[in-house]
């Protein structure tokens, strides 16, 4: 499995500690991880998990879990961040990895988060929308 | 909610230790048992910074910041972004309209501002859009935004009485306001388009609309591609936004201060033949600069500082605002306290106030007999059981303080249209001496 990343639409923001991404074709904004920002800007195509595992350990100076490499993966596929197919192709390694994600999934946080905009409510308070007031005495 | 008026002031200067913060400065927080952050939180949301200090706080992480704070803004800042990603979608797609219909727009702060300044759409909470357009383009773009569904909100004057006054196509109004306010079908969203960057009495004090076009710039958003205004318009024009609501909000000075960090990329050339043609303009930029040194600790560029030079009245306005923030966690918002102190024209503060007075009575009313100020208590101090003499006080003193100082004015401007007739009259020989 060699997952390859959808750039081509999608703008970036890079903050301190997480990074937007913002997918022109859905009109969705995703909130990655560093980690998962780091797998998904890795994912070109030709690099396989155990790639990806050595970069992110390299990049972050600590030893990686293939399962955090593999959720990320689940993740992005998910919220259509990888281009359709790449990480489908059967892996017989990846049957039981996937097993194991799964449980290790349910545990950890999300690395990869679609986020929601607000009710239209917070900005009925908008100073600007009052008159100006009489002298201040 | 606040419990009282002095927490609403700590958490503000709370807010400012950190966003003055730099790499090395000890940060003093409360232990998590003896500080409400919610109130924090609040402070932060009004003051439209809390994706802005979220951002920064997690540069404080392991240091004493709750947890649970930490995950409320996070949680706030993410909604903030999605939010600001679908205005900017909006901007771009209205601007398109706009432009496929042969009207041109400037995408003014909001998605726009942020961009041009933060570098994206994640760091600012932008609240609505703002378009600049002709005013000769007014009345066609009002007729298509109302053919698109959106609703005209008129904010300025009294629509709901004299619903002619307030609209485009009324010459009078368009001379006297600045914008029409339109609230989207779905009421998600408001759209602001102005014909001026200030109305009549604010015109003086913001960069020339007319001279905006000719400087434009495109600015590529991750939606789209729209027109805005230059770097120098933007700084003047936020610097007379922030001033005519006396900075009530600390988003817009943190703007200032982010915009001041491209201040390398600036035409002070240019910025300086804007103040010379509307000196009011540099007035506001000056207190703007002034103070976002005084609250951010920000000092200004070298540059500003010669050719936006702060005076006794700039500095005298800057310290009332800063005091007015640190005491009371915000500005009074009075706008036109703001414009009034700013300026040496007598004639037109009287005018502009009568005017207010005349349009909104019943504030007045409220403003005169409901509301005791701490001048009214510094005047004499009351025992509690005769605080309601406060009330009796307050009109007392207001007639005695707008009488005085309106007969100063005339006095003044009487014996300056005087001198002036002398002069002119003096024959030429004296007067080469």
């Amino acid at each position: 499995m060699k997952p390859l990343a959808r750039k081509g639409t999608i703008f970036s923001e890079n903050l301190p500690q997480e990074v937007i991404l913002y997918d022109k074709t859905s009109n969705k904004v995703h909130c990655l991880s560093k980690t998962a920002a780091a797998i998904w800007e890795s994912c070109d195509g030709t690099r396989t998990v155990d790639d990806l595992v050595h970069i992110i350990e390299a990049r972050f100076g600590a030893p990686s879990d293939p399962a955090v490499v593999l959720q990320a993966l689940a993740e992005l596929e998910k919220a259509e961040l990888l281009e359709a197919g790449s990480v489908t192709l059967p892996d017989p390694a990846f049957a039981s990895r996937r097993e194991a994600v799964g449980k290790i999934a349910m545990a950890s946080t999300a690395l990869v988060a679609t986020l929601v905009a607000p009710t239209p409510v917070a900005h009925a308070s908008d100073p600007k929308r009052t008159p100006p007031p009489p002298p201040h005495a | 909610m606040f419990a009282t008026l002095d927490g609403r002031a700590v958490e503000t200067r709370r807010l400012l230790q950190l966003l003055t913060h730099r790499e090395g400065d000890t940060l003093e927080w409360p232990p998590a048992s003896a500080w409400d952050w919610r109130q924090f939180a609040e402070t932060c949301e009004t003051h439209g910074v809390t994706s802005f200090i979220y951002w920064r706080l997690q540069a404080l992480m392991g240091r004493a910041v709750p947890d649970e704070l930490l995950e409320h803004l996070h949680l706030n800042s993410l909604q903030i972004c999605a939010r600001n990603y679908q205005l900017a979608k909006q901007l771009v797609d209205l601007s398109s309209l706009l432009q496929n219909e042969g009207i041109s727009s400037l995408a003014y702060k909001g998605p726009a501002l942020s961009m041009a300044v933060y570098g994206g759409l994640a760091l600012r909470h932008c609240s609505d859009l703002d378009l600049v357009i002709r005013k000769e383009q007014l009345v066609r773009a009002a007729d298509l935004m109302a053919g698109w569904n959106f609703e005209a909100t008129h904010t300025w004057g009294r629509p709901q009485l004299t619903p002619y006054m307030c609209r485009p196509d009324n010459p009078r109004h368009v001379e006297q306001a600045k914008e029409i306010p339109f609230r989207a079908s779905d009421s998600a969203y408001f759209v602001d388009l102005h014909w001026c960057l200030g109305d009549r009495f604010w015109l003086p004090f913001s960069p020339d609309v007319d001279k905006l076009w000719e400087r434009s710039v495109c600015l590529d958003l991750p939606t789209g591609t729209v027109s805005t205004l230059c770097l120098e318009d933007l700084f003047l024009a936020l610097c007379a936004h922030g001033a005519r609501h006396r900075w009530g909000c600390l988003k817009w000075l943190v703007d200032i201060v982010e915009l001041l960090h491209k201040a390398g990329s600036f035409n002070w050339s240019r910025i300086e033949e804007m103040v010379r043609i509307r000196p009011w303009a540099g007035a506001t930029a000056s207190l703007a600069l002034v103070l976002a040194r005084d609250l951010l600790g920000v000092a200004a560029p070298l540059e500003a500082g010669k050719i936006l030079p702060a005076t006794a009245r700039t500095l005298a306005v800057a310290s009332a605002i800063r005091e007015e923030i640190l005491t009371r966690g915000e500005s009074s918002g009075n706008e036109n306290a703001t414009l009034l102190a700013l300026e040496g024209r007598p004639l037109q503060r009287m005018k502009y106030r009568t005017l207010l007075i005349l349009r909104y009575p019943d504030s007045l009313l409220r403003e005169i007999f409901v509301r005791v100020s701490p001048q009214d208590r510094a005047l004499t101090r009351l025992p509690k059981n005769l605080e309601f003499l406060y009330y009796i006080i307050r009109p007392v003193r207001l007639v005695a303080k707008h009488c005085t100082r309106a007969a100063r004015t005339l006095w003044s401007t009487a014996v300056g249209a005087r001198l002036a007739r002398r002069r002119a009259d003096r024959p030429i020989t004296d007067q080469r001496r």
